[in-house]
């Protein structure tokens, strides 16, 4: 098996008749490593199996080049924050990662001490004595993160970590995961959204249909990416005077008109967002709706493994 | 602290400030209401002559604790162990800490056999020392032994029914069904089939180990081999290790995927 933090070879886990992982070989890097796929893509299920919580129904996996299944020596070197929202609601924040970590193997002192920085580090400090069920989503993101963080591990794996934070908490939570990185930890980083992963790291594996189909540097599946004409639907109250004025616009490739709007296409889509609200502005047309069915990963896959 | 220390205390927190105990705790109020109804019949005459202080707490011990409330406590403490853990999916959390499988097992019994300790055990001595009123003040302090082996009979109870409950727990996908099957059709109807059968339940061997359970069952007693005290509590003791061993190992092998 190839080494690496994380090294898989031949994994595939299956559920009944359902793929979740299929015959994946790899080896993670150190450093921020981003997992990134539609929802459904296998992310999840990767990420059970690289933190233990179900068995390969064939090859394996290890981490720190140990085996992680019914291994729990290898949790002391790994943090966790999974996807689900699960907590147990009656605790306050404090008491619950105070909880958690003394499994640790922590005196009562230290356990408090390492949750209280914990905390801190996660900006909910002034909130640790609330119960979690009357925590904002962001928060429970955020205190789920605490858990993971506050034994200090060496591998930390995030299943979607900023879903449910707003816009202050992803930015200081992708800070956080970034400062962790540059002290020599490793962190593996689930998102079904480009410019999360992006806004971490360069490093990418691209999960799809249990399948790894590209893994590198951002910036290339990038240029991939805007090689590919974009689509964006723009409904509005005057489809016809906006097509007019798209129309000599360099950066749109082709045109749709119907009663609700203007589909556009380009091979831009960064420069005409950029330039749409001036174009709009300066012809008072008022747009109710933006769409942009090709900005999901889905329709990156499809395009990328054409 | 020790992993099984910590495993111990946070459950047990858990277990203390669930919902579950708060309806629990009401349910076992019940016993003093009965105790204390029964005081009031045996003071002002209502009851039958023969109902006494000590046949009060013979009644609430046997048809109260052992065949209700001790099935009932242990049943929904004792099949959440595991199952709540996979239903909140909250057991992502202790599976990733450095501590093995067995020692979280152990662990939540531990928290476990606390909790439905402070529920059951306080209302059993409350009740008796309720119904003890209307004995005269002398014979009260006689019965005091009968106290200690009721409490006794109820720490074996807890013991015995909360490993089998927290395994079927770790195995079934609705313990508690599962649970209250085996409590109404195994505990229930087969201790009332004369013969051998009823051996093979825990509830005989606690009905074996209460002071005044003589006559409880009424005809039936004359048609089965009574088990000796000390047999009893060997055997429950032995099926208390039995099962909260094969439990463990079943919960270190077992797979619990989470539904997404």
């Amino acid at each position: 098996m190839q080494q690496g933090i994380v090294a898989a070879s031949g994994l595939s886990r299956w559920y009944g008749q359902v793929i979740g992982i299929n015959d994946v070989t790899l080896s993670i890097g150190p450093g921020i490593t981003g997992l990134l796929g539609p929802n459904g893509a296998g992310k999840s299920t990767f990420m059970k199996l690289m933190t233990g919580q179900i068995r390969p129904s064939r090859g394996e996996v290890t981490v720190l080049g140990e085996p992680v299944w019914n291994n729990p020596h290898i949790m002391k070197r790994m943090g966790f924050c999974p996807e689900q929202d699960a907590f147990y609601w009656s605790m306050s924040g404090l008491a619950w990662v105070e909880g958690l970590i003394s499994l640790n193997g922590y005196s009562r002192a230290e356990s408090r001490q390492l949750a209280l920085a914990a905390l801190d580090a996660v900006g909910l400090l002034d909130r640790k004595d609330d119960k979690i069920g009357a925590y904002s989503k962001g928060m429970r993101q955020r205190v789920k993160l605490a858990q993971a963080i506050a034994h200090d591990p060496e591998v930390l794996i995030l299943d979607e970590p900023l879903g449910g934070m707003d816009p202050i908490g992803r930015r200081q939570t992708i800070r956080m995961i970034k400062d962790w990185a540059a002290r020599g930890r490793h962190i593996i980083v689930s998102s079904h959204i480009l410019h999360e992963i992006e806004s971490m790291t360069a490093t990418i594996l691209l999960v799809n249909h249990g399948r790894i189909v590209a893994e590198g540097n951002v910036h290339e599946i990038r240029e991939l990416i805007e090689e590919h004409p974009h689509r964006i639907f723009i409904q509005c109250d005057d489809p016809r005077r906006l097509a007019g004025r798209l129309v000599g616009w360099p950066v749109v490739a082709g045109m749709r008109l119907d009663a609700e709007g203007v589909e556009v296409q380009t091979s831009k889509p960064d420069v005409f967002f950029n330039g749409l609200p001036d174009l709009v502005l300066a012809d008072q047309v008022k747009v109710t709706r933006l769409l942009s069915p090709d900005d999901n990963l889905q329709a990156i896959f499809d395009y990328l493994v054409k | 602290m020790s992993p099984l220390h910590a495993v111990y205390r946070l459950n047990l927190r858990v277990l203390l400030r669930s919902r579950r105990t708060l309806v629990i705790g009401l349910l076992c109020a019940f016993p003093i209401l009965f105790a204390t109804l029964g005081v009031i019949f045996i003071l002002s005459g209502i009851a039958e002559r023969d109902l006494s202080a000590y046949t009060l707490m013979a009644f609430i011990m046997a048809r109260g604790y052992v065949h209700f409330f001790l099935v009932v406590v242990t049943l929904f403490y004792g099949t959440a162990l595991i199952a709540d853990e996979i239903d909140d999916k909250t057991i992502t959390y202790l599976f990733m800490r450095p501590v093995s499988r067995r020692i979280i097992y152990l662990g939540k019994y531990l928290a476990y056999l606390v909790a439905a300790s402070l529920l059951l055990l306080p209302t059993a001595v409350v009740s008796f020392l309720i119904a003890m009123i209307a004995d005269p003040p002398g014979e009260a302090v006689q019965h005091l032994p009968i106290l200690f082996k009721d409490l006794g009979v109820l720490i074996l109870g807890i013991l015995a029914y909360g490993a089998l409950y927290a395994l079927i727990g770790a195995v079934a996908k609705r313990p508690v069904f599962v649970g209250l099957g085996f409590a109404i059709v195994w505990e229930t109807a087969v201790t009332f089939i004369p013969g051998y059968l009823s051996k093979m339940t825990i509830k005989h061997y606690l009905l074996a180990l209460l002071p005044h359970a003589a006559g409880e069952r009424g005809v039936l007693s004359l048609l089965e081999s009574p088990t000796s005290p000390p047999i009893a509590i060997v055997v429950l003791l032995a099926t208390t290790a039995g099962l909260l061993a094969l439990g463990a190992w079943i919960f270190t092998r077992k797979e619990y995927v989470l539904e997404q």
